[in-house]
This record gives C-alpha cells, structure tokens and sequence, in this order.
C-alpha cells in the first residue's frame, strides 16, 4: 500500500517535471498553431495602452505588427509589469518578452536576449530652477542623484559620481519625484522618456551628458534558453529590418531621435 | 517643494481607472467568501479534541500568516507553473493567494470568538441531546461568527486592501491603471490620489454593510 503510494507519487513528479519542460517545443507550437504570447510592460512611446480605446500603441507594438503581418503569425500582447517580465517568461506566461527590455550580463544568466534592435542613450533630468548645467555641477557632496536599480543609469552614476550620493528606487515615478520635491539634484534614466517627462512637466528640464563618459544600452528582445530556435527566429527579423531601415522609419514615425535605430555611431 | 498639480487628468482618464473597481470587487469578494469559510473550519480544526485536526490548523495558520502576501502571490503566479505545468490567470492567482492569507487572519479572529463562547452552551446542547458536529454547527459557530464580526471586518478589509498587491502580476485593477497612466502622463500623484479615493469608497462601502449586519445584534449569547 505505501509502496504504491509512493510509486505513486513519484510517477506523478516524473509527469509533473516533464510537463515543465514544455518551454523546448515553444518554436513548434508557434508555427504549427501560427500564435506567439508576447510579454509587454507599459513604456511610454514604446507600448502603451491606449486608455480611451484601449488598444495598445507605440513603437515595439508598430514592430510587433509588422512581424505578425510579415510573417503571418497571430501575437497576442499580455500587458504586465517590468519587475514580472522575465519572471512570467520563466513560468511559461508568454512565449517572449518584446518590451525593450536591455541585456545586460547579469540578466542575460535568466534569460537570451536576441541581438539589439534599438539603442539608448542616458539623460538627466533636473530641477527647471536648479544651477547645475554639466554633470560635473552634479557631483558634489550632499547632492543626491536618484536612479532605478539595475539600469544603465544606475552603473553610470555609480561610475560617474563619487562625491554626490546616488540612491537607487525600484520606481521610475518615486525617483523622479524626489527630483521635482527638490529632495534629489537628478534622475538619470533613458534619453527617450526623460526628453518626453521634460517636455510634459515645466518643473524638470534636461541636462545631457558629456557624449565621452556616457555608455549606451541596447534594446532587445528575450526568450528562454530552452528555444534557441525562436531566438534565431527573432534575430532573423530584426537582421532584416535593420537592412530595410524599419527601426528608422519608426523612430521617425514616433518621434524619437535617428540613434534609436543607428547607436552611438 | 515644485509640484504643479493637474487632477485634470482625473476627469479624463477617471472611468478608466474606476473600472479597475471591476477586478477589485471580482478579487477581493471571492476571496473574502473563501477566507471566512476555511477561517472558520480552521479555527473548528484547532479547537478540536483531535490532535491531527488541531496540528494541521496549526501548520497552515502559521504559514500562511507569516507569509507576506507578495510573496505567496508571486509564488503562485510564477513559481507554482514552472513546479507543475499548471498555470494561472492574474486575477484566480490573486484569488488563491488572498483567499489563503485571509484564511489564516480570519482562522485567528475566529478562534479568539468561539473561545468566548462559554463551555456551558456546549454542556446545554449535549444536555439536549445534540451531536458534537451539530453542537458546533447550531450552536457555537452561529453564535462565534456573529460574536467575530468586528474583528472579521477588518480582516476583510485587509483582504480588499491587499487587491492593491496583484499590481504585481499585472491585474489590471485601480493601482495598475494608475501605474499605467503614469507612466503614460507623468501625473503620479494625481492618479494615485485617485486610486486612493477609489479605494476608500469601496471600503467605506463595505464597511458601512458590514456595521449594518453587525447592529442587527441577532447573534447575542442567550
């Protein structure tokens, strides 16, 4: 009796444990079922839903259509966070993330990240009345210099500031809000939504950094380690379109500067 | 302080986060409903003469009391798929978890009201020839769920508070549509102010049901 129980329950481990091995026939699924899941997480200008209609817009969500279009494959958008992306990824919630998401070593141990599609550059945003016009009027003691952890920006103003305190949020609106209180000299995150936050709000102005110290971050796609097929897919697309001048076009039809598509070069 | 307010954007964009009340209500009311039932068999179990019962109530109120909500809702969310292949929508995720964290409060608010109850209505109810099992089911449980309702209150309106966490798994309840808008309109706190209103009446609401039901007196102890 307590043999078969446990018989049993370990049969049920061996199902259980195979079942979770599901992730290696994702690129078989797709092209036999012709639909992808795809994980986005709200950025302005890039996926965004629209809250009249509804829908989503934005740039990644334009590329999105025209992978669907070009290759006939139905993608469904399940709308989540940034701190849930990789971890639904992982859970088999979606087939990939498309939301701009950087590589970075450190994340790339989670997760593959296809080859860069878009590229970024930082920018700082200050207090409209504040003094500081150069990066170095930022470093000074007693500043506070406010990032989101585990970006771009928050290796650089490590980097860049070792007399002004740098203090990392796990919340783009909580670090630029320390900012406009006038608690924080500056948040550093990307060019794109930081041009757009100081175009929306009169009590932030932009300050850009010397072109010399800043580091660039790539955009990218991720999927799991287990579907390097769907990897290889994905890169096939973004090759292309690079060639074609898609993410230009893009960058254009939304407003973004031309080095979205090109880099620092 | 340089802060221009706009709660503009409230008159805008506010049927759009007020319908996140939708997924407020769909996640916070089942999972109240389930935490006060198993609340209430949990707090049977450790009141009972039986060793195993009052162990396993144990063990399960300790757990699930002590784990933050967080964590047991990512838990459930992402790790419970990957461990059995079984997934998930947000919003029966956000369900389970807060239907076991509310069990756990609502097991301990129980608990403390069937105590209260004297031994003697137990003694009158054996006296009149009842079973243990209808003893508890006519006697000391109707009279221990009302005696609780103060304190099961809050934990319900812990529960409804807690719907704020799914913001986590994407629900797309009032705090994500905040959070969206957010980062769409730069106007944080203006939309979290509104997700604050839009909570408060909803547990103004609740409470003011609940305070009606609890004026009805009609449990009182004979």
């Amino acid at each position: 009796m307590v043999y078969s129980l446990i018989k049993g329950i370990v049969v049920a481990a061996v199902c259980t444990i195979s079942t979770a091995a599901w992730a290696g026939e994702t690129f078989d699924r797709i092209m036999s079922s012709n639909k992808m899941t795809v994980g986005v997480a709200p950025w302005n200008g890039f996926v965004a839903k629209n809250p009249s209609s509804g829908n989503f817009e934005g740039l990644i969500v334009d590329d999105i259509a025209m992978l669907s279009e070009l290759t006939g494959i139905e993608i469904e958008l399940v709308n989540t966070t940034w701190s849930g992306l990789i971890a639904g990824l992982q859970a088999g919630k979606w087939d990939v993330i498309m939301t701009g998401m950087g590589a970075t070593p450190e994340r790339s141990k989670a997760v593959a990240f296809t080859d860069g599609w878009g590229f970024l550059s930082p920018l700082a945003l200050v207090g409209t009345d504040s003094p500081y016009q150069t990066s170095d009027d930022l470093n000074q003691e007693g500043n506070k210099i406010t990032v989101v952890s585990g970006t771009s920006a928050h290796r650089l103003a490590a980097r860049l500031f070792d007399k002004a305190e740098v203090a990392s949020y796990s919340d783009t609106g909580a670090a630029v809000l320390e900012v406009m209180q006038g608690k924080a000299a500056a948040y550093i995150g990307d060019l794109i939504s930081n041009t757009k936050r100081a175009e929306e709000r009169s009590e932030l102005r932009a300050l850009e950094f010397d072109p010399s110290v800043i580091e660039w971050n790539s955009l990218n796609h991720a999927v799991r380690y287990d579907d390097p097929e769907l990897l290889v897919f994905l890169n096939t697309y973004i090759h292309t379109m690079q060639l074609r001048g898609w993410y230009v076009e893009l960058a254009d039809r939304w407003g973004m500067p031309a080095s979205l598509a090109t880099g620092p070069n | 302080m340089n802060y221009n307010f706009d709660f503009g954007i409230l008159f805008q964009y506010g049927d759009y986060l007020a319908g996140g009340v939708w997924y407020a209500v769909i996640i916070a009311f089942p999972s109240i409903i389930t935490a006060t039932i198993v609340g209430m068999i949990l707090a049977a179990a450790h009141l009972s003469p039986v060793r195993v019962f009052r162990m396993a109530s144990s063990v399960i109120v300790d757990v699930f009391r002590t784990l933050p909500v967080v964590v047991l809702l990512i838990w459930i969310h992402y790790v419970f798929p990957i461990l059995t292949g079984l997934s998930m929508s947000p919003t029966q995720s956000s369900i389970l978890a807060l239907s076991l964290n509310g069990s756990a409060l609502a097991c301990e608010a129980f608990r403390g009201g069937l105590q209260a109850i004297p031994g003697t209505q137990r003694q009158a109810a054996w006296s009149l020839g009842l079973s243990k099992i209808d003893t508890l089911r006519f006697v000391i449980i109707p009279q221990g769920f009302f005696s609780t309702l103060p304190a099961l209150t809050n934990v319900h309106i812990t529960i409804i508070k807690n719907v704020t966490v799914t913001v986590l798994i994407a629900v797309p309840e009032v705090m994500f549509r905040a959070q969206e808008l957010t980062v769409q309109f730069f106007r944080p706190l203006e939309l979290y102010t509104g997700a604050a209103v839009v909570y408060v009446a909803l547990i103004l609401s609740f409470t003011v049901a609940m305070r009606r039901l609890e004026k009805l007196r009609k449990w009182e102890s004979v």
